[in-house]
């Protein structure tokens, strides 16, 4: 009697370890059915710029993984420029495809970079002579 | 996988079909882990100069390599990210041509 209860009891133990481990595994799965609300979004303040972009600043639209905004960075940030970068990759759901349609409304190929400067140029992709003929002589330049 | 160990693997796929990586080692690197970072973040390495919908079926054409590489590489030598280079541009570091969108913007978000 007592082994049928201890066999019992190691059988629940084992079967409730592995619900947690496998609802954990769940979990981290990339891709794995979260709700929208659960998934993490960027700045919400950068996301309102994003929407309604006016500034004095130029406000560059970017991706964290794309290396050509990577050297518009780091180009802008030798130069001394002042600009706004919103990732859109930081955010996701309908903020993510919101924030798509406005790039497009500037950049009709959504491709990043896309920069906006003060004053109404557009400038797409890594482009360092558009970048110093439209910003490092016009409003936004601190050099 | 390291970045440097997805570099070296990429670069041995690459060359059966002719292609090279960038001969700027360190724009390769930060392509490499972005494409890892893009594994991380949706389970497979998609494009990292486009924003993927994260939806594997709708981003299966800009899963790296993707489906314009050939097209890119034959009309400006390089790849949109300027990753994969033709055999012309392999020892070039500074080859980073403006590489048009060819991606339907239908497609995706």
């Amino acid at each position: 009697m007592n082994s049928t209860v201890a066999l019992l009891a190691a059988v629940v133990v084992i079967v409730i370890i592995a619900v947690l481990v496998l609802r954990k595994k769940k979990s981290s799965e990339p891709g794995s059915a979260k709700s929208e609300n659960e998934k993490p979004q960027g700045d919400q303040e950068l996301y309102a710029l994003g929407m309604n972009p006016i500034s004095e600043k130029p406000i560059m639209y970017a991706l964290t993984t794309c290396q050509h905004c990577k050297n518009t960075r780091k180009f802008l940030d030798a130069n001394n420029v002042d600009y706004i970068v919103i990732y859109l990759d930081e955010y996701s759901g309908s903020q993510r495809s919101d924030l798509m349609e406005k790039v497009r409304t500037y950049n009709p190929r959504g491709t990043f970079p896309t920069i906006l400067v003060p004053g109404g140029k557009v400038i797409v992709g890594f482009r360092k002579q558009l970048m110093q003929e439209a910003l490092l002589h016009d409003a936004g330049t601190t050099a | 996988m390291t970045p440097e160990q997805l570099l070296e693997h990429l670069a041995k796929c690459a060359e059966t079909k002719g292609y090279y990586l960038h001969a700027d080692h360190e724009h390769c690197l930060g392509t490499a882990e972005s494409l890892l970072a893009n594994k991380e973040r949706y389970g497979y390495m998609c494009c990292p100069c486009r924003l993927a919908c994260a939806d594997k079926q709708q981003d299966s054409d800009i899963i790296c390599p993707c489906v314009y590489r050939d097209a890119d590489i034959a009309e400006y030598g390089a790849c949109f990210c300027s990753f994969y280079v033709s055999k012309e541009h392999k020892d070039d570091p500074d080859f980073f041509p403006d590489v048009e969108e060819r991606r339907d913007p239908s497609r995706g978000l």
